[in-house]
């Protein structure tokens, strides 16, 4: 921030700023505009860079590994040739392909890419998700919610309980999944009709926990009486071909889960897929098996992208992961963690469509141009969300925490 | 050293010191109080002062505008080096001071990202005009030593005086001027930048100063107002007179105690998990009063029940590892480590003899953290209530761990190396050396040596698994730890009542460092007993353990608890989510519970089929869950309902067990 201190710039003389101040007029009439809201699906595990949207075809086999590659419509970008919907469609996204940080622990990079802070030995810090639900007064509707859970490090840190993400649990690809313990069962109705009174009757809330509990049962019994709700968190209502369309499979129907969520008043929620580390026989574990991994991150990111333009536009969207992988094959076949370079995808509310911004060397080992860290990456969405960067969040030890760590900055180039 | 401890029984205000490596001590030294010259004690503490080495600043990981300096001061050498020989040294100019960078930013002459930070008449833009005029040395020709750091209220001002060490001699300086300040209680006492304090509000308030790594502190505060009498004098080990005493300092009157039904109820949850059914309630309200919190606590302390609540609670000090979580080769060991504590808990085994067998090395307690540091951070947590984490990366500002003290404290838990001459087989990323074990620096602690670690973490001299141990045991039964939170022991978060916590290790000491007399003296202590503070009340008595805020029961008592009062023999609630959400959904709308409720042949049914009538069965089943009879506006709200069959008593039975008053323990 020194620099923007030290030579203030009137806003309008950028070419955001004149952008921006265009867009505040177009605005105007339908002042204040909705928050804009968030979706982030987490590769958990490390998705490799070089067998997804960063493939190197004319590095030797060792380097390229067993996947083809085909050219996608954005300048000098090779995408997984198992990723076909999503190569057509990348036009629609900003690319970040120079992503690096220093760890390479599960842990600890899903800690720094996840809340944009550095691991820290004594706290956990929030995510994107807890922050956004910590700015809304909470109804029925859950601000935030993770599916079917936050991981260690998706979830509310150091903020208080009320911003924790609501975890939906279970398994969301079987056909007969649903949200359990939405509504009462059988023979608890009438004992949930009692309870108000009982509390009423056994005196105010004193403390803190108290109330803390208290808000959290208004919200549940508000969640068992409203119908909207408990139909948003109802994947079976979703006709079968958007289903389909979707995947059959936990990524495709946690991402459908997720635009339901976010079409029907959600502010943010995480899909996490787990089982992105692969250590042996990449190739096989990202192509066979059931189902596929790229088949199953194809359709349903492809199925979001359909599906998000033609919504409101206020909804963005961030596809990442801890790490990228060894560029060179171990000797099981498979990629170990590399934190040096992997990507980020960006797409929908305040993303410029059609960027790729970096590029790493011919072995997809470091980048070569424009690196990004973590903390930018995070700048980059709190901007595209329109947060306030320099918002200060305390600690339960009363430490100051920006919103956007010391060093962050948002990459202009993707952002409209 | 002789010195640090004359100064500490005079003023009884600890000062944090790690000295400085001083090497040989040349005889004689200017006796001038700030010697410009010296960089450590002169002119790192003017920029920690202004904040230039704050994590926003330049002491942030990558520096700020291409200067930086290491957080909160902590490599004095680099901060050094960054200042007279980074950018070619462009940031000094020994021939006109005036014209060096290092003055110029700061008064914002040239452009400065930070703002203005000094004005030119201060002491501090002279400090560091003199050092540079001097030729901007790291140290004067006979290094200094800080010794000794003493803060004390002058008027409405604190002054820090600093003692240092050169050769021989010792001298003493003002460095208020150098220091910074802060206060434990913006509501009680606030402090600003120069020392000047203010008393806001009643209470307490610790007033902490900070110079060169070295901390002191001095309490100020005013009585909250209350007349307290006081009868008698509080005698050694007198835990209910030094509880009186303490409050009637505080000006802070007691709340009445809590009526004896609520009291039965706290010990039989806090205890053995589970409500007191109606026999055992009637019995103790029976005993006569002087006697019955003693007595009951005798007879649930013997019983099985309350070894396995011990167990549990052992096993979360001690972070041991639930079996479910344990990584699968591990598992074996986990189960024996469970049953090592129980056996521990069932004898009530003094404690020693417990963390013996989870210390040892490469047990299992240790096995499942690969890396040193996590270890010596897990040892550090658990046995001295220590946060060693912030050390692990630099130098804490409010701490007095060091970056060498952490690496050497793992050091000691690295796996033997495997040269022969090598100290340790764990190595310093700067100096690529291997690293010499040494136990924690642990105030009082006399060997800084890498003797037995067993014997280091008992040990008398600093008392610190003591003071942990009690304070973790006080947090179970009083609902919050007199040092909050639990781990985080260090000089600048002293307990809320010092004396207390000081009784209770006296207290554990004299119980043979056992857990049952530990707890016994708790609960029949007076603190145990209060009731709520009075409604509107304006004083924040339950903050002092002058009154009793209702307390959460944990997952796993209220589990155990709504289990015995149905007469469950299942899981009730099961495995509860973690999202608060979620969680508040299951334990609401669980499919558990429901059918636990309405199981055939269970508590419920039972009162259905003994009671003479509906008003019967609603009074003993507000005795069951809740351990006192309903209220007239309860009865009036509950029994027409009942009589007239709008909901049955299992219905009422289940709300009961959701309500607020089972879930928080008043």
């Amino acid at each position: 921030m020194t620099d923007s201190a030290a030579h203030p710039v009137a806003p309008a003389c950028t070419r955001r700023g004149f952008l921006a101040s265009l867009g505040a007029l177009a605005a105007w009439p339908r002042l204040p505009r909705a928050p804009r809201r968030l979706l982030f699906v987490w590769l958990d595990g490390g998705a490799s860079h070089l067998d997804t949207f960063d493939c190197k075809p004319e590095a030797g086999a060792h380097v390229r590994g067993d996947l083809g590659a085909v050219r996608a419509p954005l300048p000098g970008v090779f995408v997984s040739e198992h990723l076909p919907l999503l190569a057509r469609r990348l036009d629609r996204c900003a690319l970040i392909r120079s992503l690096t940080h220093g760890e390479g622990n599960h842990d600890r990079g899903t800690h720094f890419v996840l809340t944009g802070k550095r691991p820290s030995p004594v706290m956990v810090h929030p995510s994107l998700g807890a922050v956004l639900a910590s700015e809304v007064e909470a109804d029925a509707m859950p601000a935030f919610v993770a599916v079917p859970d936050a991981g260690p490090f998706g979830g509310a840190g150091f903020l208080p309980s009320h911003c924790a993400p609501f975890e939906v649990g279970g398994e969301p690809e079987r056909p007969d999944w649903q949200v359990r313990h939405l509504a009462p069962h059988e023979g608890s109705a009438r004992a949930t009709e009692l309870l108000r009174q009982v509390d009423e009757l056994a005196g105010p809330a004193r403390t803190e926990a108290e109330r803390a509990r208290d808000r959290a049962l208004g919200q549940a019994l508000a969640i068992a009486k409203t119908a909207a709700v408990r139909d948003a968190f109802d994947l079976r209502a979703e006709p079968a071909d958007v289903r389909e369309r979707y995947g059959r499979h936990r990524l495709g129907q946690s991402c459908l889960l997720a635009r339901r969520l976010l079409r029907k008043g959600a502010r943010a929620v995480l899909v996490r897929d787990a089982g992105w580390d692969h250590h042996v026989k990449i190739a096989r574990a990202l192509t066979y098996g059931f189902p596929p991994k790229l088949r199953a991150l194809d359709q349903a990111i492809a199925a979001l992208l359909d599906d998000l333009r033609d919504d409101d536009g206020d909804v963005l969207v961030c596809v990442a992961s801890e790490f990228g992988r060894t560029p060179r094959l171990n000797p099981a076949g498979g990629r170990d963690h590399w934190p040096r370079a992997h990507w980020a995808l960006l797409f929908g509310a305040g993303v410029r469509a059609g960027v790729v911004h970096g590029a790493t060397d011919a072995h997809g080992e470091e980048p070569i141009e424009d690196p990004v860290s973590p903390a930018d990456l995070f700048a980059t969405l709190v901007a595209a969300l329109q947060l306030d960067a320099n918002r200060v969040l305390r600690s339960p030890d009363g430490r100051p925490v920006r919103l956007v760590e010391p060093g962050g900055r948002a990459i202009d180039a993707v952002l409209l | 050293m002789l010195l640090r401890r004359a100064t500490l029984l005079l003023c009884g205000i600890p000062a944090a010191l790690a000295p400085l490596a001083g090497p040989g001590e040349p005889p004689a030294h200017d006796p001038r109080g700030l010697d410009p010259t010296d960089f450590v004690h002169a002119v790192l503490p003017v920029l920690q002062r202004q904040g230039c080495a704050s994590a926003y600043c330049h002491g942030a990981a990558t520096g700020q505008g291409g200067f930086k300096l290491s957080l909160f001061g902590g490599d004095p050498q680099a901060d050094h080096a960054a200042i007279t020989r980074a950018l070619g040294g462009r940031r000094l100019d020994l021939l006109a001071p005036e014209a060096s960078l290092l003055l110029a930013k700061p008064l914002r002459l040239v452009d400065h990202g930070g703002g203005k930070r000094l004005t030119e008449d201060s002491e501090q833009h002279a400090l560091l005009r003199a050092w540079i005029a001097a030729g901007a040395p790291f140290a004067p020709e006979v290094p200094r030593r800080l010794v000794d750091l003493q803060v004390a209220p002058d008027g409405g001002r604190l002054v820090v005086t600093a003692t240092f060490a050169a050769g021989g001699t010792t001298t003493t300086a003002d460095v208020t001027a150098l220091a910074t300040f802060s206060s434990s209680a913006q509501d009680v006492a606030t402090v600003d930048r120069a020392g000047r304090f203010a008393i806001v509000g009643p209470g307490e308030a610790h007033l902490f100063t900070r110079y060169a790594g070295a901390t002191a502190r001095v309490t100020v505060g005013r009585p909250f107002g209350d007349e307290v009498a006081v009868e008698g004098t509080a005698r050694e080990g007198d835990l209910d007179a030094l509880f009186a005493a303490r409050l009637a300092d505080l000006g802070l009157a007691p709340a009445p105690e809590a009526p004896p039904e609520r009291i039965a109820r706290r010990l039989w949850l806090d205890l053995v998990e589970r409500p007191p059914t109606a026999f055992e309630l009637q019995r103790f309200l029976e005993m006569p009063e002087g006697e019955r919190i003693a007595r009951a606590a005798d007879a649930l302390l013997a019983t099985p029940e309350f070894a396995v609540a011990a167990a549990r609670r052992l096993r979360a000090f001690f972070e041991v590892p639930e079996v479910e979580d344990a990584p699968p080769g591990a598992r074996a060991a986990v189960v024996a480590l469970h049953q090592r504590v129980r056996a521990a808990a069932e004898a009530d085994e003094p404690l020693p003899d417990l963390t013996r067998d989870l210390l040892a090395h490469g047990g299992p307690f240790l096995a499942r953290r690969e890396d040193p540091r996590d270890r010596a951070e897990l040892v550090a947590r658990t046995m001295f209530g220590v946060r060693l984490g912030c050390a692990r990366c630099h130098d804490h500002p409010d701490d007095r761990w060091r970056q060498r003290d952490h690496l050497a404290f793992a050091a000691c838990f690295a796996p033997p190396p495997r040269g022969a001459r090598a100290p340790s087989s764990l190595f310093d990323e700067h100096t690529g050396e291997p690293v010499v074990p040494r136990l924690l620096p642990l105030r009082g602690a006399d060997e800084h040596g890498a003797g037995d670690l067993h014997a280091f973490v008992h040990s008398r001299a600093h008392d610190a698994f003591a003071r942990a141990f009690a304070n973790r045991v006080f947090a179970w039964l009083l609902g919050a730890g007199l040092v909050e939170p639990l781990d985080d022991h260090r000089e600048t978060n002293p307990a809320r009542h010092e004396a207390w916590l000081e009784a209770l290790v006296a207290q554990f000491h004299a119980g043979g460092r056992r857990l049952r007399p530990l707890v016994r003296a708790i609960v029949t202590w007076r603190a145990y007993r209060l009731d709520a503070a009075p409604e509107g009340d304006p004083l924040p008595r339950a903050r002092w353990f002058a009154a009793r805020d209702p307390k959460p029961l944990d997952d796993a008592v209220l589990e155990r608890a709504a289990a015995a009062v149905l007469a469950a023999d299942r899981a009730v609630f099961g495995e509860l989510p973690s999202s608060p959400l979620a969680r508040r959904l299951a334990i609401l709308h669980g499919e558990g519970l429901a059918r636990a409720v309405h199981a055939p042949g269970n508590a419920i049914d039972a009162l259905v089929q003994l009671c003479a009538d509906e008003e019967e069965q609603l009074d003993e089943l507000f005795r069951a869950c809740l351990s006192r009879p309903p209220s007239t506006a309860e009865r009036a709200a509950f029994l027409p309902g009942l009589q007239r069959g709008e909901h049955t008593l299992h219905d009422l039975a289940h709300a009961l067990l959701l309500g607020r008053e089972f879930e928080f323990l008043r």
